[in-house]
C-alpha cells in the first residue's frame, strides 16, 4: 500500500523514547514506595501499566528486544496484580532491576535505532530472566523460545473466515463515576455498520455483596459488519478510549490475532473462546485450532503483535498517543507542554531588550510636558514589568522533582553501604531557574554522598551512640531575602575540628599557632579546599578530597555559596545561597563621580543622609553610627578611585548580607532600577565582585556590585593593609 | 427510586420499583433489595414503573439475577417498562425480561 509521502516515524519514535523514560521514572517512583509498603495497589497497578505501554509501543515499532522482555515483566506484574502470587521484598529488588535493565537498553535503542541488542546486555537479560521465570514457572529462556516460534510460523497464515470486525470491550471501573455509558458508545457503533452480534461479559467475577453499584463491571464482544477502518472505529470509544480496554480485530484476521486476544482478555481462555464462537466470529474447528495455539505459546504475545502485517500508520500514532496519555495517573489533569528551553532564552533576551527599550522611554517621559505620553510610558513600564515577570516564571521549576531523584540514590548508596537512612525531603514546591537546578544536581549528589559515606555511621555503632538506628538525611529548600537556600542535615558524625585542624596544618594551610583562634564554621571551610580529605576510607566517589571543592566552584559558578555548620557527634549541616535567577534583578542604582553602580535591591537595608560627624575613622577602620550600631563603611569613591571633588552631602547605603550589615558611601542615590544583567567580558568577569552590568535608559554602562564578594573582597583589602 | 412490596404467593417475595434505577440510585437499590435474597423465596420484580434505567441499572438487575440464581432460586421480571426494554434489547439480553 502505497503512499505519496513517506511516513516520518522518526518524530513518534522520538515521542516514544521520550514517553518511556518518563514512564520508567514513574516506575522506580511506585517500586520506592512498594519498598516501604509492599502492599499498595496503586504502585503494583502503575508498575504494571508501565510494563504493559511500553511493551505494546515498543513493540509497534519493531522494537522486539524491548518488547519481549517487557512482555515478561508484564507477566509477572500481571499475577501479581490478580493476587496469585505475593509480592515480596526480592521481588521488589529483582523488580528495580529489571527497571535499570529495561532503561538501559532504552538509552542504547536510542542510539542505536538499527542494531539490536549487544551481548552484555543480553547476558544480562538472560541472569533476569531466569529470576523472573522462577515465579513465573517457565523454564524457557528467550533462545529457546525463539526457535519455536520460527517453527510454527508457517501454521501462522491462517485467516478465519470472520467477515465482521470483532470488537473486544472492557469497560474501565470508573466509568459510569465519570458520566459516561456504555450504551451511547455501542448505539453510536451501531450507526456506523450493523452490530450482528453482541455478547455482555461481566468481566469482574465479584460476589454480589462485594460488588459496588456504582463501578461498572461490564465488557463486551461484539461482531460488527461495516465499511470502516481500524481508526475510524476506535474513534466510536474517543470518549472512553482511556478508561476502556479496546482491542479490534479486522474481518479475515489471521488466527494468530484470536489467540492474542484470548491471551489478552481478563476472562479465562476457555470461556472466551466458547463465547467467540457461540457469537460466531470463529467457527468451532477455528476455535479448537485457536486454544491449541494459545495453549503452546502463552508467552509468545509480544512478538506476535510484532509480527501482525497490519499495523498502518494512523494505528502507530495512535498506540504512541495511547502511550502518552496512559501517562495520566494523577486524577488532576496536569495541563503541561514541552518546550525547547532554547525558545525560552530568546524570548527572556528579547525581553531584556524590551526592558531597557522602555527604561528609555521612561526617561524621555519623565522629561516630558505631554500629560497622556506620561501615562502611556507608565501603563508600558507597568506592563513590561509584567511580562518580565511572566517570562522569567517560565524559566522557573519546582526543585521537588529534582530532588525525588535522591530518593533512588540514597537507597542504593545505603545499601552498598549497609547502613539504614532515610532520606526527608521539603521545600519541594521552591522554584528555581531551570538551569540551575540542573547544575545543582552534581554537587548536590556529592554532599549527600559524603553524608552517607562519612557522615551517617551504621546502624550499630548508632545505636551505641544513643540515636534511632536509621539515620536521617534532610534536604529542604526555600527562599529568603532574594536567594534560594538548599539545606542538606544529617544526623551523623559531624565533622571533627581536631582532625580538620591537623590535616590542616600538614596541607600547609594552617599555622598551629593561628587555630585555636579560628571558629568552628571557620575550620570547616577547610573542607573546601582541594585534596582535602580526613576520611581514612576512600570509597569510590568520596573520601578522595576531590568532591568538595569541586562542589564549591559550582556553586560559586552559579554565583552561590556555601557555608558548612557541623557539631561533633551530632551532625553536619550544608547550605547553599543561590541567587534567584541569573538574568533579571531588581536593582538600586547609585551614583559615585561620573560613574553609576547598581546593588541588588534585596540587600539594600537603608540609604542615609551623612553627616561628617557620624563617621568615624579610627585604627580599627572606619565606622558609621547608625543609631548606635556601629557599621563599618567603605568610601567607593576612595576605593575605585573616582576622579572629581567631593560632593558636599554624600549618602551612605547600608547593604546587609547574612546578618552583617556594611555601608557604602556614595555621592547618590538614584533609586530603584530594573536591572538585566549582562554578561561581562572574560577580562571583567574575573573580577569576583562584579556580578555583571546592565545598559541604563541614558545607554551608559553600569556596573552591578556582588554585594557577598565585594564584602570579602574589602575585607581581603584591610587584612593586607594591616599586614 | 423506591421499591414496595405486594402480598405475594407461598415461596414468592413480589416486590415493585418505582422511579429511576441509574448511577444515583443504584447503591439505594442494592441496600434494599439485598434484604430479599435469601434461600426460601423466589422474586418477582413489576418493573413497569421503572421510569429510566441506564447501564448501572441494567449491571444491577445483572448481578441480582446472578446472585438468586447463584442461591438456587429465580428472579422474575415482569412488566418491563419501554425503557428498560431498549437498553436490555441494545445488551442482547432480553431474554431476562418476562413478558
Amino acid at each position: 500500500m502505497g503512499t505519496d509521502k513517506e511516513y516520518d516515524f522518526s518524530e513518534a519514535i522520538d515521542t516514544f523514547f521520550h514517553e518511556s523514560r518518563e514512564m520508567l521514572e514513574d516506575m522506580e517512583s511506585a517500586l520506592l514506595v512498594l519498598e516501604r509498603e509492599n502492599l499498595d495497589d496503586d504502585s503494583i497497578n502503575a508498575i504494571f501499566r508501565t510494563a504493559h505501554t511500553i511493551k505494546g509501543s515498543a513493540g509497534m515499532f519493531g522494537f522486539d528486544d524491548i518488547s519481549t522482555f517487557t512482555h515478561i515483566v508484564e507477566s509477572l506484574l500481571d499475577l501479581v496484580r490478580k493476587n496469585e502470587i505475593e509480592i515480596d521484598s526480592d521481588m521488589v529488588a529483582l523488580l528495580f532491576d529489571c527497571h535499570d535493565h529495561i532503561f538501559k537498553i532504552i538509552t542504547y535503542f536510542e542510539k542505536n535505532r538499527e542494531a539490536s541488542i549487544n551481548l552484555e546486555s543480553r547476558v544480562e537479560e538472560d541472569k533476569l530472566i531466569s529470576r523472573l521465570n522462577k515465579y513465573l514457572n517457565l523454564d524457557l529462556t528467550k533462545e529457546e523460545i525463539k526457535t519455536d516460534e520460527e517453527v510454527d510460523e508457517t501454521t501462522y497464515e491462517m485467516n478465519v473466515k470472520n467477515k465482521c470486525w470483532h470488537i473486544s470491550l472492557r469497560f474501565g471501573k470508573d466509568i459510569f463515576k465519570n458520566g459516561l455509558d456504555p450504551q451511547s458508545f455501542i448505539s453510536y457503533l451501531a450507526k456506523k455498520g450493523e452490530i450482528v452480534n453482541l455478547k455482555t461479559i461481566h468481566h469482574s467475577i465479584v460476589p454480589f455483596e462485594d460488588m459496588e453499584p456504582e463501578s461498572c463491571y461490564l465488557g463486551f464482544e461484539i461482531d460488527f459488519y461495516g465499511n470502516t477502518s481500524k481508526e475510524q472505529l476506535y474513534d466510536v470509544f474517543e470518549f472512553v478510549k482511556d478508561d476502556c480496554s479496546i482491542k479490534l480485530l479486522p474481518p479475515k484476521s489471521d488466527i494468530s490475532q484470536y489467540v492474542d486476544l484470548i491471551n489478552e482478555l481478563p476472562e479465562e481462555p476457555m470461556g472466551i473462546g466458547r463465547i467467540l464462537a457461540e457469537i460466531g466470529s470463529l467457527t468451532e474447528s477455528e476455535l479448537d485450532e485457536a486454544l491449541r495455539l494459545q495453549k503452546e505459546h502463552h508467552d509468545l504475545i509480544g512478538k506476535i503483535m510484532v509480527n501482525e502485517k497490519m499495523v498502518q500508520e494512523q494505528v502507530v500514532e495512535a498506540a504512541v498517543e495511547k502511550q502518552s496519555r496512559a501517562r495520566k495517573i494523577d486524577e488532576q489533569a496536569r495541563k503541561f507542554i514541552r518546550v525547547n528551553t532554547d525558545k525560552l532564552d530568546s524570548l527572556i533576551d528579547i525581553v531584556g531588550e524590551l526592558l531597557i527599550s522602555v527604561a528609555n522611554i521612561e526617561q524621555r517621559a519623565i522629561l516630558s510636558d505631554d500629560v497622556e505620553f506620561k501615562e502611556s510610558a507608565s501603563s508600558l513600564t507597568q506592563l513590561i514589568n509584567d511580562v518580565r515577570d511572566s517570562s522569567m516564571n517560565l524559566r522557573m521549576v519546582q526543585i521537588g522533582d529534582s530532588f525525588k531523584r535522591f530518593e533512588r540514590a540514597v537507597r542504593d548508596l545505603s545499601r552498598d553501604s549497609g547502613k539504614l537512612i532515610d532520606l526527608k525531603l521539603s521545600g519541594g514546591e521552591t522554584e528555581l531557574d531551570k538551569t540551575l537546578i540542573e547544575k545543582l544536581m552534581d554537587p548536590l549528589l556529592h554532599i549527600i554522598r559524603n553524608s552517607v559515606d562519612h557522615g551517617i555511621d551504621l546502624p550499630k555503632n548508632r545505636l551505641l551512640q544513643g540515636k534511632p538506628e536509621r539515620g536521617r538525611i534532610e534536604l529542604n529548600a526555600f527562599h529568603a531575602r532574594g536567594s534560594v537556600v538548599i539545606e542538606v542535615k544529617d544526623d551523623g558524625n559531624g565533622l571533627d575540628r581536631e582532625k580538620i585542624i591537623s590535616k590542616a596544618i600538614k596541607m600547609d594551610l594552617l599555622e598551629a599557632d593561628r587555630a585555636e583562634s579560628l571558629s568552628d564554621d571557620e575550620i570547616y571551610q577547610f573542607v573546601f579546599y582541594p585534596g582535602f580529605t580526613t576520611s581514612e576510607k576512600v570509597t569510590e566517589l568520596s573520601g578522595r578530597g576531590v568532591g568538595m571543592d569541586v562542589v564549591k566552584r559550582n556553586i560559586e559558578s552559579l554565583r552561590g555559596s556555601a557555608e558548612v555548620h557541623s557539631r561533633k557527634g551530632q551532625g553536619t549541616l550544608i547550605r547553599i545561597q543561590l541567587p534567584l535567577t541569573l538574568v533579571i534583578i531588581d536593582g538600586f542604582l547609585v551614583e559615585v563621580g561620573n560613574f553609576n553602580y547598581v546593588l541588588p535591591l534585596d540587600i539594600v537595608s537603608e540609604c542615609v543622609n551623612i553627616t561628617k560627624e557620624k563617621l568615624q575613622n579610627t585604627e580599627n577602620g572606619r565606622f558609621y553610627d547608625l543609631r548606635g550600631e556601629m557599621i563599618p563603611y567603605v568610601r567607593l569613591r576612595d576605593l575605585f578611585s573616582i576622579n572629581g571633588s567631593t560632593p558636599k552631602r554624600e549618602s551612605l547605603i547600608i547593604v546587609e548580607n547574612r546578618r552583617k550589615k556594611i555601608g557604602l558611601v556614595i555621592d547618590r542615590s538614584i533609586g530603584e532600577y530594573q536591572t538585566v544583567i549582562k554578561p561581562l567580558d572574560a577580562i571583567l568577569s574575573k573580577i569576583q565582585w562584579i556580578g555583571g552590568a546592565t545598559i541604563l535608559g541614558t545607554g551608559e554602562v553600569a556596573m552591578i556590585l556582588d554585594i557577598p564578594r565585594f564584602v570579602q573582597y574589602i575585607q581581603a583589602l584591610e587584612a593586607k593593609r594591616e599586614g | 427510586m423506591k421499591i414496595s412490596r405486594s402480598k405475594g404467593k407461598k415461596n414468592l417475595i413480589s416486590l415493585k420499583i418505582d422511579g429511576k434505577l441509574d448511577i444515583y440510585t443504584v447503591k439505594e437499590f442494592k441496600e434494599q433489595i439485598k434484604v430479599f435474597i435469601n434461600t426460601n423465596n423466589d422474586l418477582e420484580l413489576d418493573c413497569q414503573g421503572i421510569e429510566k434505567l441506564d447501564s448501572a441499572g441494567y449491571q444491577m438487575i445483572v448481578f441480582l439475577h446472578r446472585e438468586v440464581n447463584e442461591i438456587g432460586r429465580k428472579l422474575n421480571i415482569i412488566k418491563p417498562s419501554e425503557d428498560m426494554k431498549q437498553v436490555f434489547n441494545l445488551y442482547n439480553e432480553e431474554s431476562l425480561l418476562s413478558e
